[in-house]
């Protein structure tokens, strides 16, 4: 890798790092309890798997 | 490149590649669909559906861990330097698995006849203003989009027509990728299963993916700083420190790197840059007498640089002497093609 993509190559995996662990702690800590609606308001319930 | 090599054709190793690749991929699939339906036997064709998409998912998302995990364990130990051949193939049958995984998507809503219901959610525009609750099959959409565009220009043929640099800057947008498919699963199966396995399986993969990038670049940045002398010269060490065939890398002032190779009693020095994708030369060996780059075998002579005919690719050389015992390199580059190896022994 030339210099400058090794540069980006930290900068964009040291950003995206903090990012998604950030996003991933926040989704594990705001997780409704089981009996709370799910995903969008607006749409009839769907199998939980297919959601994903 | 290798004489006895073409990187853009198959041979028998990448045959062999495919097939391995193919095997683990269609094993883990089967296994995970025979296990899930006799623990918990679907009872119609949609749970049918979603258990397909539970583990072309689960399988896509392994891939692009291991994807990542593939160049630093391949800059931490030569014996992952296998994976790291031909890791495109395994780009496009993780877009392949990926893609699948949201077909069937779309077919659990059609057999229901609640199409709509997937327009109706990617523009709910309000939900993308919260962050439980966020249309997570809108971030997993924008990681197959990314996946589709690696994919698609994985080719040499796309190699060639953006350069190497270009090429290497677009396809670092897998980053990107795993990003969107971490948060579409947190957002989307880990909100509505409240399986431990997914929040563990997430962070296992965070935290191997960061961690291994972490080790690879802290290793790199303590071998390769060298001190400058006065005349810009870089001491890169006594002659036997170079294993022989093999090279010591040292960084140029202005950053790029230099493989200093010695082939016996001959050391010369070359840019760490593969003219083919970027690939480091620094860690390759010299095979029958050419510097062989360790991600797809491009062949460089020690001398002067030059690929042996009948191919044409040259790089940039660097001067190099033997000063109190000790092997320098001068970090001004040469014009690619200038020999400049020299004999320790003379
Ligand atoms: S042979 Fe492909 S990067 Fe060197």
């Amino acid at each position: 890798m030339t210099r400058t993509h090794r540069r980006m190559h930290r900068l964009v995996w040291t950003v995206l790092g903090i990012a998604v662990a950030l996003g991933l702690a926040m989704a594990l800590a705001l997780r409704p309890a089981p009996a709370a609606p799910l995903v969008s308001a607006s749409l009839p319930p769907a199998p939980a798997e297919a959601r994903s | 490149m290798s004489v006895g090599f073409r990187a853009v054709q198959w041979n028998r190793d990448k045959l062999i590649y495919d097939a391995v690749l193919l095997a683990v991929v269609a094993a883990f699939i089967v296994s995970f669909i025979a296990i899930e339906a006799h623990l918990h036997p679907p009872k119609d064709g949609p749970a049918w559906i979603d258990l397909r998409i539970r583990a072309f998912g689960l399988c896509a998302f392994l891939m692009l861990t291991a994807i990542l995990s593939i160049g630093p364990l391949a800059r931490l130990s030569p014996r992952f330097l296998p994976l790291l051949y031909n890791r495109r193939h395994f780009g496009v049958l993780t877009f392949v698995i990926a893609a699948l995984h949201a077909s069937f998507m779309v077919e659990w809503y059609a057999v229901q006849n609640t199409l709509p219901n997937i327009v109706t959610e990617l523009t709910t525009w309000t939900d993308y203003g919260r962050f439980i609750g966020f249309p997570f099959k809108a971030l997993g959409l924008g990681a197959l989009l990314i996946l589709l565009l690696l994919a698609s220009t994985s080719h040499d043929y796309w190699l060639q027509f953006l350069s190497p640099p270009v090429w290497k800057a677009l396809h670092m947008l897998v980053y990107g990728a795993y990003g969107l498919a971490v948060m579409h699963v947190a957002l989307g199966a880990m909100q509505s299963n409240r399986h431990p396995a997914i929040p563990v399986l997430l962070a296992a993969s965070l935290c191997l993916v960061a961690g291994l990038h972490l080790v690879a670049g802290w290793r790199e940045r303590g071998c390769h700083r060298r001190r400058a002398g006065a005349d810009g010269w870089i001491a890169v060490g006594p002659p036997d420190s170079i294993p022989d065939k093999c090279a010591r890398i040292v960084n140029a002032p202005g950053g790029e790197r230099i493989a200093v190779f010695r082939d016996g009693d001959r050391v010369g020095a070359v840019t760490n840059l593969c003219a083919h994708q970027n690939g480091p030369l620094g860690e390759g060996r010299i095979i029958d007498g050419c510097i062989t780059c360790p991600w797809h075998g491009y062949q460089y002579r020690l001398d002067d640089g030059c690929a042996p005919p009948p191919f044409t690719e040259r790089l940039a050389t660097y001067r190099v002497r033997i000063a109190r015992g000790i092997v320098e390199v001068d970090p001004r580059a040469l014009a690619p093609g200038t020999p400049a190896a020299i004999s320790i022994s003379s």
